[in-house]
């Protein structure tokens, strides 16, 4: 455990005050691990490439804008309350800055190919000989090990790849990807994890390299396919089109409610007191009709309201607009503002559990190399005239 | 067996359905000894009805057995590792043991609605009374505050509720749910988190605490890019199919036998104007490379229509691992779409040991996923099978508790623990 830092932001009882995590990761996966570490506490030092940076700064840039570093939406939300430094770790010197942050660090987060922090003399082994507290975590698409090892893949591949794809769309049809990156959130996750289990076992266990694979995690998220799989054969896929399962759509007049068709008489003589008139009980069209009628009379949430009043699991079917806009997050102030010098004040999404003994920080996502000279000067002790002739070099 | 991470930790978990089971099946995982607790009144609803489904394919080769509620395959795999009570809690015998067992775990996982645990008189306060560092997290829909807090919710409702479904579909305005309940999966990982940070911190400060983690939001937080982005331009993103908003060609075609009995297809990502160039070389299309609708990025983005309906007629004459191993071997970013049966022949799940052969007293051995994690400490963990109902009740209430075996019998025989859902 390494003692709480001068720099660290926030207060003292959060979960992961003086953890410290040097975060080598970019785009998706790596960023979202990370990001639960800083929120909960944890000092998150994100090493970019000098002038170059996550690749995720650039995300949406088009081909004139290339060199405008302009952050994007997936960077600014994925690196809240992190601190930027640049170091290139290609050099001798900045590869001595490294060594000197690994004695002090106790997780390093990587989302490299596999075999690029060996080829950069930064394998576990090496980092392990200089800090044998240290967890290391490795993100990648296939994992260290197998035959796709070095296979490349977008969040698209990695969807097929562990069989999500298979599930989502119409039979019939072509599979669809998930419109969002379900793939790398879940292995982001997924390294969180495993890396607070390892951090958590430190004092019995010592350090120890944990290995995550997009593929494996996604193959999780299956709905047990694969346990359905071996006790009878079958295969399970998308469905036809309009026949989702339990989740039928009716028009209100200002859009669409999900809803679940009585399964028993009990629910039935539920229901027709929700539409206040008797429904049929051999006539799930007739059924229909009636529940149809009495939708399209109502808001999404009037409708929702009275469904769950009786129990019944009803939803709107909402924009992201809408849910940002709903009674329900407002009212939990789950989105939170942040102040950004060039994105400007935007709402963030916070946290994902609220723990009753600790808060949670969000502050915004550095600039490239914000904190070079904080954290070179600060805590690693060198002078400014270092870390102004290493910038001359492009060291840092 | 090399040591787990989280050996000597005790998780009673009064979760049922999936996403409560899978966040404890995590922690399982790690070496932390799960109790699965239920009532023969009301057994995990994932079980399913005493006499079993009418669906037979939902059982073992179409087969109810003796037992149904001991041998469906999303209850076994969401309890694999879990020792099985069946306990009422609403008999006050019931409690006393449920609050003997609270003394000697670290943390209570439960995924009721919002007032159920109060109503049981189980709730933190009452429970931290009988141990003072105790973690608990509930997993409610929505939160134990706000308009929709009493509110139920499933995973397809989330799934729309949360703004997620809309970014799925064939065109834009289209709605489609991901066909697996993604809000369950992400909340299992975010709850063992959850009590993985928790455990930390009483390590170094020595207190327990609750925790909330309401779902709707566990889920905003896989979309917070998107939302961000929805916040930025004013707008709400709409699904695009398959297509990227800047890569061509990005889509999924057919390969041999592909809309028919097959359902096979094959993922291609051409992200850089080498990969295209390899990709025209595999498909041993000069023309493609030469065509001034095809030169760039956006010129080919422009123009994706056709040019996909050209890729789909050049897939359609492979096999979909034949085509995507080509690809790759070319350089492009390709992908078979894999489904469950796929996995268990697939050499990289075979090599990452992602599923498991394991051997249970009803149903045998069947195969599981296997640990989505792999470290330098050891090899994974052989999994322990799930519990039948109240397998378990003997060894916990005599072993753990240290009751003594004719206690056990009058609990069992007026009903207060058992083996047989009721009904």
């Amino acid at each position: 455990m390494t003692a709480a830092k001068d720099d660290a932001r926030g207060s003292g009882t959060m979960a992961l005050h003086g953890v410290r995590v040097l975060d080598l990761t970019q785009m998706i996966a790596g960023p979202y691990c990370t990001r639960l570490f800083a929120l909960y506490g944890a000092q998150v030092i994100k090493l970019e490439r000098p002038r170059v940076g996550d690749r995720a700064r650039r995300i949406g840039a088009t081909a004139e804008s290339k060199e405008n570093l302009e952050p994007s939406a997936t960077f600014l939300y994925l690196n809240t309350s992190k601190k930027s430094v640049t170091l290139n770790l290609k050099s001798a010197q900045g590869m001595e800055i490294f060594m000197r942050l690994i004695c002090d660090t106790d997780v390093v987060v990587e989302n490299f190919r596999p075999g690029v922090m060996r080829r950069l003399g930064i394998s576990y082994e090496a980092l392990d000989a200089i800090n044998n507290k240290l967890v290391m975590v490795s993100i990648s698409n296939f994992g260290q090990t197998g035959p796709y090892r070095d296979y490349d893949a977008t969040e698209m591949n990695l969807q097929a790849w562990g069989g999500l794809m298979h599930m989502a769309g119409e039979r019939g049809r072509e599979p669809l990807r998930l419109g969002y990156a379900a793939a790398q959130y879940e292995a982001g996750q997924n390294a969180f994890a495993a890396s607070m289990a390892a951090l958590l076992a430190r004092p019995t266990m010592g350090g120890q390299h944990v290995d995550i694979a997009i593929m494996d995690t996604v193959m999780t998220s299956l709905n047990s396919a694969h346990a359905h799989y071996s006790y009878n054969q079958q295969v399970q896929g998308r469905r036809p089109a309009g026949g989702g399962k339990g989740t039928d759509r009716f028009k209100a007049s200002d859009g669409y409610v999900i809803a679940r068709p009585p399964r028993n008489a009990v629910e039935l003589e539920r229901l027709s007191k929700v539409v206040g008139e008797s429904l049929p009980v051999d006539d799930p069209d007739a059924v229909s009709v009636v529940f149809a009628r009495w939708v399209a009379a109502r808001t999404k949430e009037e409708v929702m309201a009275a469904g769950q009043k009786a129990q019944f699991a009803w939803g709107a079917l909402n924009s992201t607009q809408e849910i940002m806009q709903s009674a329900q997050i407002r009212e939990r102030e789950f989105f939170q503002s942040v102040d950004h010098p060039v994105a400007g004040t935007l709402p963030y999404a916070g946290a994902p559990f609220r723990m009753g003994a600790s808060g949670t920080t969000v502050t915004a996502a550095p600039t490239l190399g914000q904190h070079t000279h904080d954290i070179l000067c600060g805590s690693l002790g060198y002078t400014d005239d270092q870390v102004r002739h290493w910038a001359h070099e492009g060291v840092v | 067996m090399s040591r787990r991470a989280l050996e000597g930790y005790r998780v009673l978990s009064l979760t049922n359905h999936w996403a409560g089971p899978s966040a404890v099946r995590l922690l399982a995982d790690m070496g932390a000894q799960a109790i699965k607790l239920e009532a023969t009144k009301r057994p995990d609803p994932a079980r399913g009805p005493k006499a079993g489904h009418r669906d037979r394919r939902e059982y073992p080769n179409d087969d109810v057995g003796r037992d149904p509620w001991n041998r469906v395959p999303r209850f076994n795999e969401r309890h694999l590792g879990s020792l099985g009570v069946a306990l009422d809690l609403s008999d006050p015998r019931g409690k006393q043991v449920f609050l003997d067992l609270v003394r000697v775990s670290d943390v209570v996982v439960e995924n009721f609605s919002a007032n159920v645990m109060r109503s049981l008189g189980l709730d933190y306060e009452v429970l931290r009374q009988v141990k003072s560092d105790l973690i608990m997290l509930s997993m409610p829909g929505f939160g134990a505050s706000g308009p929709w807090k009493n509110y139920r919710s499933f995973g397809p409702t989330l799934e729309y509720l949360s703004g997620m479904a809309a970014l799925t579909g064939y065109e834009a305005g289209q709605s489609m749910p991901s066909g697996v309940l993604i809000p369950d999966c992400m909340a299992a990982m975010h709850g063992a988190s959850a009590v993985l940070v928790a455990l930390f911190q009483r390590q170094q400060t020595g207190a327990g605490q609750h925790i909330e983690l309401a779902q709707l939001e566990g889920t905003l937080c896989l979309m917070g890019d998107v939302l961000l982005q929805t916040a930025m331009s004013g707008e709400s993103p709409m699904a695009n199919g398959n297509r990227h908003a800047v890569f061509a060609p990005h889509g999924c075609f057919p390969c041999k036998g592909g809309v028919g009995k097959e359902d096979a297809w094959v993922t291609i990502a051409v992200t850089s104007e080498d990969q295209w160039a390899a990709l025209c070389r595999v498909a041993k299309k000069d023309d493609w490379l030469a065509d001034p609708h095809y030169t760039t990025m956006a010129a080919r983005k422009s123009h994706e229509l056709e040019l996909n309906a050209g890729i789909g007629v050049w897939t359609a004459g492979f096999e979909k691992y034949q085509l995507a191993h080509l690809l790759q071997k070319a350089g492009v970013p390709a992908a078979p779409v894999l489904n469950a049966r796929d996995h268990f022949g697939d050499p990289q799940v075979l090599a990452r040991n992602m599923l498991v052969p394991v051997d249970h007293p009803s149903v045998g051995v069947r195969s599981y996923l296997g640990t989505t994690w792999k470290t330098s400490a050891g090899p994974d963990a052989e999994p322990k099978p799930a519990p039948t109902l109240g397998q378990h009740n003997r060894f916990v209430l005599q072993d753990i508790l240290g009751m003594d075996a004719a206690a056990v019998d009058v609990l069992e025989r007026e009903g207060v623990i058992g083996t047989e859902p009721l009904k």
